[in-house]
């Protein structure tokens, strides 16, 4: 399997967000967009999910335009926004009952996904009353219910504790280890590590990156 | 379909799940609907005593045939349930006048009989009224004082017709004796205007009796500020998990269609609420009162039931307010706003025939003019179709416009 985004457009009013922005990545790969606030990588991730129309360009996968085709990309993409996108007022198990069947659910909840966020140790918490990792472990787990081949994921370990993180990065390497492609949009140095390609995204117009290390040379870059 | 079906299972809990805070503020207002009905009931035996004007008599009253005047308007005159002439001092009724415990004062000259009788105008009896009597009361003074002006100013000229007719015929003697008479019946005829005229009220709107009336637009107003109920499910928003939705396949319109039959069936519960609280007092005691039969728990469901439109059509209107608006109190705000100005425009409160012909016609075409024609005529047997079609397109048009402004919350995030 292989992702191809190629000139992908996107402007809000007469500011261009997106400038044909173009990127491929393998099976098993991780992908990651660096970029400053308000520079356009949560625009791109929510096109690619659906959530937003682009002006123009396509998102290929075996095949088929996904930006196009729908019910093919809710399938295969998995997306996961910057804030958590849970009902405050229901448990973990009932977040998760809208995406799961009963069956499915209680199977990965003992020996799947869910197992390996670990999501089984807070089923019946109130979100209201959820750590940050834990909500984003469930955000991730809510994503992952159509078993997508494709994970969309913005800044998904920000602002969350070493352990937290640890357990989500186990898990993305489970993710790859099975074929599947990661795309982060992120700031954080230790999820720029994980990642095989660096792109750095700016005034709309995406920069291949090679990150080694050197933290004054990214900042001087991404300004 | 399923995902649709998931969605609203899942409104559906969120409800269950908030039920206690949502259930708090429909029996506060269902309460309030109940004391409003009780008070209903009560306003027409309380309203001889408390709804009088006052007119303060000062000056000259100790005079015999203006005490007996007094007394006579006091006791034995019909405007005795309108209006009060309690005796003061100039002081007092100065002092009452600007607390605004009475309408006006009349000040009596000294000397008033004696000058009525001579038939002369030389002593004007002086009205004082204040500036913030205004309104109708203002408007009854001076009708009463004109009223008056012009029974002294033709009894007068009666007075004067016959004194010439006495003195022509040398029977100067008798002059203050028959100008006494004359007076006498002058008054006993403004005395006796009982059955001048009758009173027939066939009823307020479209032939609904007054308590019929005030029951339909009680619901109506009732359930034009039950969106405030609706507040914990609605009033905050998670663009995120709106725009998460639409990743998953649940669009603009599946979302709004789910959240909305969850509003809806809470809008069905007050709407039951409602009616069983203002039913006891305004349905049954009154209509009964005037008139009506078969007014039992059978009619009383029969009209929830028949009013299900209305909610549909309210509960979309209150559903596309919490979508234009971010932030709960302002939600709770508009939600308060908007039903009372409905409310009173389309005649909730006082019947819609009061009002000038433009207001009244914009009352007509707002949803709760609608929901308000349609409840009076649900409760009446007859239930008109057309305004049932004008409440679901209306429903329909305030559903869709939910849907757009859904979609364009979550384009711009």
């Amino acid at each position: 399997m292989k992702i191809e985004l190629s000139g992908i457009r996107k402007a809000y009013g007469r500011k261009a967000v997106l400038n044909n922005v173009s990127l491929t990545a393998e099976e098993g790969s991780c992908v990651g967009i660096l970029g400053g606030n308000g520079c356009g990588k949560s625009t791109l991730l929510s096109i690619l999910a659906g959530v937003q129309k682009a002006d123009g360009g396509s998102f290929v996968c075996d095949g088929h335009d996904l930006l196009k085709e729908a019910g093919l990309r809710n399938s295969a993409v998995g997306y996961v926004p910057q804030c958590d996108p849970l009902i405050e007022e229901l448990n973990a198990w009932d977040n998760l009952c809208m995406w799961y069947d009963k069956g499915t659910l209680k199977r990965e909840l003992e020996h799947g996904v869910l197992a390996m966020l670990e999501i089984d140790g807070f089923l019946k918490v109130p979100v209201q009353k959820m750590s940050g990792g834990m909500k984003k472990r469930l955000s991730i787990g809510c994503a992952v219910s159509s078993a997508p081949r494709i994970l969309l994921l913005d800044e998904p370990s920000a602002a969350l504790d070493l352990v937290c993180k640890e357990k989500i990065y186990r898990y993305f390497e489970s993710f790859r280890a099975g074929g599947g492609i990661l795309l982060l949009a992120t700031h954080d140095l230790q999820e720029l590590a994980c990642c095989d390609q660096c792109y750095i995204l700016k005034q709309g117009i995406l920069y291949p990156y090679v990150y080694d290390g050197d933290i004054h040379r990214l900042a001087e870059n991404l300004l | 379909m399923k995902m649709f079906g998931t969605y609203l299972f899942i409104q559906l809990r969120r409800t269950v799940k908030l039920l206690p805070s949502l259930m708090i503020l429909t029996a506060l207002l269902c309460a309030c609907a109940g004391i409003f009905a009780l008070q209903h009931r009560n306003g027409g035996e309380d309203a001889q005593t408390k709804q009088k004007y006052q007119i303060a008599v000062v000056g000259d009253t100790g005079d015999s045939y203006l005490g007996f005047g007094i007394s006579v308007l006091s006791v034995m005159d019909d405007s005795r349930f309108m209006v009060d002439f309690p005796v003061m001092t100039e002081d007092e009724a100065r002092r009452a006048l600007m607390a605004g415990q009475i309408t006006a004062y009349a000040r009596v000259p000294e000397g008033l009989t004696e000058s009525i009788v001579r038939g002369s105008n030389d002593r004007p009896v002086t009205l004082v009224g204040s500036t913030a009597q205004k309104g109708i009361a203002g408007i009854l003074v001076e009708e009463l004082a004109d009223v008056a002006s012009t029974v002294i100013l033709r009894s007068q000229s009666a007075i004067y017709a016959m004194q010439n007719i006495l003195r022509d015929r040398a029977m100067g003697d008798r002059l203050q004796e028959e100008t006494e008479k004359l007076n006498l019946r002058m008054i006993d005829m403004v005395l006796n205007r009982t059955g001048l005229c009758s009173l027939e009220i066939l009823g307020t709107a479209g032939g609904l009796p007054a308590p019929g009336h005030y029951l339909c637009g009680a619901v109506i107003f009732f359930l034009l500020l039950s969106g405030i109920c609706s507040s914990p499910l609605f009033g905050k928003k998670n663009t995120d998990l709106m725009r998460w939705m639409v990743s998953r396949g649940v669009g603009p319109v599946c979302q709004v269609a789910g959240e909305y039959l969850a509003c809806f069936m809470l809008e069905c519960c007050c709407l039951f609420g409602m009616i069983a609280a203002l039913w006891p007092a305004l349905g049954t005691d009154s209509l009964r009162a005037a008139g009506w039969e078969g007014l039992g728990l059978g009619k009383a469901a029969a009209f929830g039931i028949s009013l299900i439109p209305v909610a549909a059509v309210l509960a979309a209107m209150q559903f596309l307010m919490y979508e234009l608006v971010t932030g709960t109190v302002s939600s709770i705000l508009l939600q308060f706003v908007c039903g009372i100005s409905m409310a009173y425009i389309s005649g909730c409160f006082y019947p819609a025939a009061m009002f000038p012909d433009v207001l009244r016609r914009i009352g007509e075409a707002l949803p709760a003019g609608m929901a308000l024609r349609y409840a009076e005529g649900s409760l009446k047997g007859d239930i008109p179709l057309q305004t049932g079609l004008g409440l679901m397109s209306c429903a329909a048009v305030f559903l869709v416009l939910s849907a757009l402004a859904r979609s364009r919350r979550i384009r711009r995030g």
